[in-house]
């Protein structure tokens, strides 16, 4: 992600100068160029990925409804009136929040698939026992992905439990890194109201994820790797 | 003075200014146990967030998305660029092409509607391309009728409206449309009348008899006053059409030329025929000579100095209302002086076969006097001889051959029986038996 970042600071060197860089990339992406529409597309995909993907859960999801977005944006950006980022990452987040809407409703349309197997767990019980054995790397321990699956659709449940405001101040604050003053106007409150969902947002999350991990709030990666040192 | 909340949130938030760049180790962190123990959990978790593998896209996802973004791009861009040029195509998208394809519809069907409304009502002639479409539309009101009684109500308004179109087409202008439409229209009576003849005697049939009894004397009316608009071949057409309607209408039964050597070479036309009258005008090659009638017993007399009268072919007759008949069976005769004597007489021309019915009837009555006649001027050296191919088996083809001449094509049956009559009774009377 911090080479996404570099490029992005890379592209628009401060605050200052940014914002006539913007707004001229965003002008020719509007005409229809190819190279602006790249460098918007760049700009915002870690955010609108981090965004979608901490809301669905699984990766694959994420990145189809990731596509549907910039598709989108594409498609509306001529349409857009405001010529500011914020203006344009608020855009792209309305979006986003409307196709996951619409996956979320879609998902339960469809019926719900049991699986064959007697018990899930009894399964992945005797597959842990087997794999202990069997498996050389973690990365391609089934268990550590069945784990790590079902961790991260812990956060994503957490994530879920947010407001839609409280999400939004933590992926430009943490994955666009705006400031504090930036995300206001993105989302239209004043600032110190999104310091205090920022700081609310992050508490709540933390509270959600002690309560389904009891051991600590730590993210499933960083979990994984506490477990292995406390295996050796 | 901030509240807890506040304070906390503006704790948070200088801590993440400060920690949002190099990634701190958790263990370090855990372990402490200060009083914003807390919020650095919160920092914490706020890195792992920012760093979470699950949260970053895939480079090789982003490449391919890049990708399919830009060729996206392209298509949209090539759509509003064609936009652009037919902004109307666009607009409103789907709502704006079913405006159009509306709008397509009303246009055949005004244009439909118009042609149809304009053959209804500007009478076009045989001449004109709305004439088909009018035509259409009268086939198809006749086929859709649901009876016999409104199938000769729709004749009727047919007959009307080809009387109007003839009253359109009265005009030098438009004679061949003017002919072609007089010839519907006279086809047409000769349809409805046993049609409505052939109806059940109800109160419709006697309807529609009066119906067409006033069409007719409309028709006939209409006629009389066209005459005067109409050129000479056109008079003598619609006369004929006066005729078939039983109208008086003027006929040339006979037309005798005598031309006159003493005491001045001049030239007697007797024009014999009925509704003749003293203000008979006499056309001669469709020339019109200034000679008045001298009417006598159903006879016009014209005498002109012979110099006018030169190479007879077709003698006419038009009175004061226009009607008009035509004849080229002339019979000639000469004379030595006025009174008759050493008459010869001579039917110098053949029928052209003119389209007048006068002289269809003219030929019909006169033709056997006339072959009787040229038989025996012809005959005047040759009679035997004639005689022997007329009764023997030989050549029937000279016999046939001088009636042709005598009389034209149209009349070749008629010469036929009227020849083998007359010459047989000539043959008895002038040579004796054979």
């Amino acid at each position: 992600m911090f080479s996404w970042q570099r490029s992005i600071e890379e592209a628009f060197s401060s605050r200052e100068e940014r914002v006539p860089v913007f707004e001229h990339v965003l002008k020719r992406a509007k005409k229809g160029e190819s190279e602006a529409v790249a460098t918007l597309y760049h700009h915002f995909l870690p955010a609108v990925f981090g965004y979608i993907a901490a809301r669905v859960p699984d990766r694959s999801t994420a990145e189809d409804l990731t596509s549907e977005v910039f598709l989108k944006m594409v498609e509306g950006i001529d349409k857009v009136r405001t010529t500011e980022e914020t203006g344009i990452a608020a855009w792209l987040f309305q979006v986003a929040r409307v196709t996951i809407a619409g996956y979320y409703r879609h998902r339960e349309k469809q019926p719900h698939c049991v699986a064959l197997e007697s018990s899930f767990e009894d399964k992945n019980n005797t597959i842990r026992k087997n794999s202990v054995t069997l498996t050389n790397s973690s990365d391609t321990d089934p268990v550590t992905c069945s784990e790590s699956r079902e961790e991260w659709q812990t956060v994503v449940n957490a994530i879920n439990h947010l407001t839609e405001d409280q999400r939004l101040v933590l992926v430009g604050r943490l994955i666009l890194g705006y400031d504090i003053t930036t995300i206001a106007r993105m989302i239209g409150k004043q600032a110190n109201a999104v310091k205090a969902l920022q700081f609310r947002a992050l508490q709540s999350l933390n509270r959600l994820l002690k309560k389904a991990n009891p051991p600590a709030a730590a993210l499933p990666a960083q979990r994984h790797q506490k477990r292995r040192e406390d295996d050796r | 003075m901030k509240s807890q909340p506040e304070y906390n949130a503006d704790q948070l938030e200088e801590l993440l200014s400060s920690r949002l760049g190099p990634i701190i180790p958790s263990t370090a962190l855990r372990t402490s146990s200060s009083p914003d123990a807390e919020q650095q959990e919160l920092v914490i978790l706020a890195q792992q967030l920012r760093t979470a593998p699950a949260l970053q896209p895939d480079p090789a996802f982003a490449h391919r998305l890049e990708r399919k973004v830009l060729a996206h791009n392209g298509r949209q861009t090539h759509k509003h660029t064609f936009a652009n040029t037919w902004p109307w195509l666009f607009i409103g998208h789907g709502a704006q092409f079913r405006v159009i394809i509306v709008l397509i519809i009303l246009c055949l069907f005004g244009g439909t509607s118009t042609a149809l409304a304009m053959a209804s009502t500007t009478n076009p002639g045989p001449d004109n391309p709305l004439y088909m479409v009018k035509t259409w539309k009268q086939n198809l009101q006749l086929s859709l009728a649901d009876s016999p009684q409104s199938r000769a109500t729709i004749n009727l308004q047919i007959t009307r409206d080809q009387l109007n179109t003839m009253i359109h087409l009265a005009d030098p202008t438009h004679a061949n449309a003017y002919h072609q439409t007089m010839v519907d229209l006279e086809q047409q009576i000769d349809t409805i009348t046993p049609d409505i003849n052939a109806l059940p005697p109800e109160p419709d049939r006697q309807h529609l008899l009066n119906e067409l009894i006033a069409l007719k004397d409309n028709i006939r009316h209409t006629l009389y006053t066209l005459l005067p608009k109409l050129p000479f071949p056109e008079k003598l057409a619609t006369t004929t059409f006066l005729a078939h309607l039983g109208a008086a209408v003027p006929i040339i039964q006979k037309v005798t030329v005598t031309t006159t050597k003493h005491p001045t070479l001049q030239v007697t036309i007797s024009v014999t025929g009925t509704n003749l009258a003293n203000t008979t005008r006499l056309l001669v090659n469709n020339q019109p000579v200034t000679e008045t009638c001298t009417f006598q017993s159903n006879t016009c007399l014209f005498v002109a100095p012979m110099s006018k009268l030169n190479q007879l072919s077709t003698i006419s007759i038009i009175n004061t209302d226009d009607t008009a008949a035509q004849t080229s069976v002339i019979t000639h005769a000469t004379t030595n002086d006025s009174n008759g004597n050493n008459q010869k007489t001579d039917n110098k021309k053949p029928n052209s076969g003119n389209n007048t019915a006068n002289n269809t009837n003219n030929n019909e009555k006169g033709n056997e006097k006339n072959n009787v006649k040229a038989y025996k001027k012809v005959n005047g050296k040759d009679n035997d001889k004639i005689n022997d191919k007329i009764n023997g088996k030989g050549n029937k083809n000279d016999n046939v051959k001088v009636n042709k001449k005598d009389n034209g094509k149209g009349n070749k049956k008629d010469n036929g029986k009227g020849n083998g009559k007359s010459n047989g009774k000539s043959n008895g009377k002038g040579n004796g038996k054979k």
